[in-house]
């Protein structure tokens, strides 16, 4: 099993977002993986990625919420911290039971130093 | 007696009574020839005593009065020689005796006067009757007629009257008077009394009666004077009293009085008149319709005593009479104008009584001056002779109700509508026949053919309307479920469009998301000036569509329901103060004063991030549209049931062409107002959120530079308005 050396995890289907908050993120010092879908989340998370996790709701397949179910269910919950990243403001349904595993919500775009100050926040919580 | 000689002699009297005494002394003999002449039958009927009394005070009176006359024959004593005279009455009152008659051979006379000696100071002699006189004159100093009361044992057994033969005239009247009053009492006897009372009595009874008949009763005398009358007699000629008219001729009350010789020469040669019109004359000269019968009367001879008869009074009669043929002559102008007859029928003669009209109804010809039964049937229209030759005839002879219509012939085909109607005619419960109408109803035939025609018509229409309403009714039907099927699509679409605004948003907001992070990034990197402003307007560019995006959406989500599940009771003091630390920057930027005095107690029942919405919109625009050092003053007043906050500034003001279209979506003022960082939406936003909780928004200003006052009012208890707006989003 390789050693997913990184401190957040971007899952988003846009590239742009993905290179954006990668970008970011990385001149300001974290290390940061990019997910393109909700599976390849969770096989970072089985490879043992541990960190915060921002997650877009609004992906094909398998959406934000589906992906949090998936890890739920997989039990890899333990050694991250999600932040849902969304373009919408409105809630849905599928939220139901799930929002307690959210810790945060960013909504699309966000400002850079939020971002940022949200990020190296939630990231001290993170049990190593 | 010398005492009397003093008193001096009136001349006149003496004078007067030496030309009058022989004729007053016929009179008294007369008189007491008369009162002799009843004596004896006279028996007592009734109480003495009281008779007795009345006579003692009447001759008391007289006696008074004629003292001093008394005194006057006293001092023509000598020249006169007075002869006494006397009469006796026994205790009742009654003539005993007198000395006109030698009274001194009664026995019972003498007898009395024995007894009166002994117990009375007074002596009656008749040969002396000066001593008499004088001893009366001291005694009791009466007058010319000397009364004095017989009394034994205190008993009044009579009375003894003293009489002066030769005396003045007016001494004599006296005498006469006094004995006329003593007759009148004394004859009062049994029979004659009787006789009297009987008549008085009867007089009275038919008088009594005469006054109860309510005509008028006369008596004449052969003359023709007016007799006796009656009271009704004396009341309807206007007269007071009887007496009034008693006495009149008749002559004076007849009208005219030339026809008094007429009426008479009538009377005689008929042996009377019965119910004799004549006109009678009141006393106050109006004319008396009257009716008069009279006879004559004659006495027991066969002699002409006068008129007797009754009158009664028909003016009224006559007045009831005219009216009569008036209000007669009337009926028959209306009958013809109604085209109305009346008629009767007499069952036991067949025989009918008409008003002319009928003739002109049935069309008689005026020379018949009769109908019958036939009439009837024989003018009726062919079609309708069986019907009425079959009820009618038996509905007279039955007598009972009937009312028929029938058509009586004219020329040329035509006919015109008869209406019979009749009721029985009884009298005292007997039937006698019948009596009834008959009335031209043509016209109203002919207006009920129309009628019917309308009503029919009428009927069409009606059911016509009511096809049309039916079909309307489908037509509605249909139009409501197309109605609601719209409903259902335009919902489907509303939420659609939602769908799609959220997804458009997400679409929008996706590839932002780099720009607004990168492009900071990559500014950084630059060192070129020339490229960092080129980057610098970039960033500003994408900051507006990202503030604009977000606006959209939010907008859009005024419409989606569970914005409002989180509807919670709100300071509004605290809200309002949050929003304006909100803006903090912008004010410090521009010197502004921001008042909030909302009374720190207000509360209303909102979701927060609406209020937030409102009142952040409202006071951002108060501050953006402020100059500097401006001031915005927020205060809130209750008005029971609602808020209303009031937001004013003093700022650059909203001209008056767009104050009413300030609130649209999209809506701009003006140029001042079209800056960067102004999407038009705001307002828009406000008024939507306060539109769904039933509030009210307003705006107020008095032009450009001038400042703006906004009015949000709202519900303490808001009752939710979720309805879905279709809009622009």
């Amino acid at each position: 099993m390789n050693e997913i050396k990184g401190d957040i995890m971007i899952v988003d289907d846009d590239a742009h977002v993905r290179i954006a908050v990668r970008t970011i993120l990385s001149d300001a010092g974290f290390n940061v993986i990019a997910a393109s879908s909700g599976k390849e989340c969770i096989n970072f998370l089985k490879d043992g990625f541990s960190g915060v996790l921002l997650l877009d709701i609004m992906m094909p397949e398998m959406d934000g919420w589906d992906t949090i179910s998936a890890i739920l269910e997989s039990g890899l919950e333990k050694r991250i911290v999600i932040v849902m990243l969304t373009a919408k403001n409105n809630p849905d349904s599928k939220m139901i039971g799930l929002q307690e595993y959210v810790i945060d919500y960013l909504t699309k775009p966000f400002d850079n130093e939020e971002l940022i100050e949200k990020v190296g926040f939630f990231l001290r919580y993170i049990p190593k | 007696m010398s005492d009397i000689n003093k008193i001096t002699r009136n001349p006149e009297k003496q004078e007067l009574s030496e030309d009058m005494s022989s004729h007053d002394q016929t009179e008294i003999t007369t008189l007491l020839k008369l009162i002799l002449e009843i004596t004896g039958s006279h028996v007592l009927d009734y109480h003495p005593e009281e008779r007795i009394q009345q006579i003692i005070s009447r001759v008391g009176k007289v006696m008074n009065i004629r003292y001093s006359s008394f005194l006057d024959i006293q001092t023509e004593f000598e020249k006169i020689k007075i002869r006494e005279k006397y009469l006796w009455s026994n205790k009742y009152g009654y003539l005993i005796g007198s000395d006109f008659d030698n009274i001194e051979t009664d026995p019972c006379f003498m007898t009395l006067l024995l007894q009166l000696q002994k117990h009375h100071p007074i002596i009656i002699k008749q040969n002396d009757t000066s001593g008499i006189i004088n001893e009366l004159m001291r005694e009791r100093q009466s007058g010319s007629m000397i009364m004095v009361p017989l009394i034994h044992n205190n008993i009044i057994s009579g009375i003894l009257v003293f009489f002066n033969e030769s005396d003045t005239r007016s001494w004599i009247h006296t005498e006469i008077t006094t004995l006329k009053i003593l007759a009148s009492v004394i004859e009062t006897g049994i029979s004659k009394k009787q006789i009297e009372d009987i008549l008085k009595r009867s007089e009275k009874k038919f008088q009594g009666l005469i006054d109860q008949i309510g005509d008028m009763y006369f008596m004449t005398d052969k003359s023709g004077f007016l007799k006796t009358v009656n009271r009704s007699m004396v009341k309807t000629l206007g007269y007071e009293t009887f007496h009034d008219l008693e006495g009149i001729s008749f002559e004076n009350i007849i009208h005219p009085p030339e026809y008094w010789p007429i009426f008479l020469s009538d009377i005689i040669s008929n042996e009377g008149v019965k119910d004799y019109e004549i006109q009678l004359l009141t006393s106050d000269n109006h004319i008396l319709y009257s009716s008069i019968s009279c006879r004559l009367i004659y006495d027991d001879e066969g002699m002409l005593q006068g008129i007797e008869g009754v009158i009664r009074d028909i003016s009224r009669r006559k007045q009831y009479g005219d009216l009569l043929s008036d209000i007669e002559w009337k009926l028959e102008e209306a009958q013809k104008i109604a085209r109305m007859g009346v008629w009767s029928y007499d069952s036991s003669l067949n025989l009918f009584r008409v008003s002319p009209e009928v003739f002109t109804l049935l069309g008689i010809p005026a020379e018949q001056n009769y109908v019958n039964l036939e009439d009837f049937i024989q003018r009726s229209y062919p079609q309708d002779k069986e019907k009425l030759q079959k009820y009618f005839p038996n509905a007279l002879k039955l007598g009972s109700d009937f009312d028929f219509e029938f058509r009586v012939s004219l020329q040329e085909r035509k006919f015109k509508y008869l209406r019979i109607k009749g009721k029985p005619l009884i009298k005292k419960g007997i039937k006698q026949g019948s009596f009834g109408i008959l009335q031209d109803i043509t016209e109203r035939k002919d207006v009920e053919k129309h009628l019917m025609k309308y009503a029919t018509e009428l009927e069409q229409k009606t059911l016509e309307l009511d096809a049309m309403r039916t079909q309307l009714l489908d037509m509605n039907r249909e139009l409501d479920i197309r109605v609601r099927r719209r409903t259902i699509q335009i919902e489907e679409l509303l939420k659609q469009k939602d769908e799609f605004i959220q997804l458009i948003g997400h679409d929008i907001k996706t590839p932002l998301t780099p720009l607004v992070a990168i492009l900071p990034y990559i500014r950084k990197k630059v060192s070129d000036p020339e490229i960092g402003e080129l980057l610098d307007n970039s960033i500003e560019d994408v900051a507006t569509i990202r503030k604009l995006v977000s606006k959209i959406l939010e907008l859009a989500q005024m419409n989606s329901l569970y914005m409002i599940s989180d509807i919670q009771e709100i300071a509004i003091w605290e809200m309002v103060n949050q929003v304006i630390s909100d803006n903090a920057y912008l004010i410090h930027q521009k010197s502004l004063e921001i008042i909030n005095i909302i009374p720190k107690n207000y509360k209303i029942m909102m979701s927060p991030m609406h209020f937030e919405t409102v009142a952040g919109n409202l006071i951002g625009n108060a501050i953006k549209y402020s100059f500097i050092e401006g001031k915005v003053t927020i205060q809130a007043q209750d008005i029971g049931d609602s808020i209303v906050i009031t937001i004013e500034d003093i700022g650059i003001g909203i001209e008056k062409e767009h104050i009413t279209r300030i609130f649209d979506e999209f809506y701009r003022a003006d140029n001042s107002r079209h800056e960067r960082g102004s999407h038009g939406l705001g307002l828009a936003i406000a008024k939507r959120v306060v539109e769904i909780y039933s509030g009210k928004i307003s705006v107020f200003s008095d032009g450009a530079g001038k400042g703006t006052t906004f009015q949000v009012q709202l519900n303490k208890n808001p009752d939710v308005n979720i309805k879905r707006k279709s809009g622009l989003l």
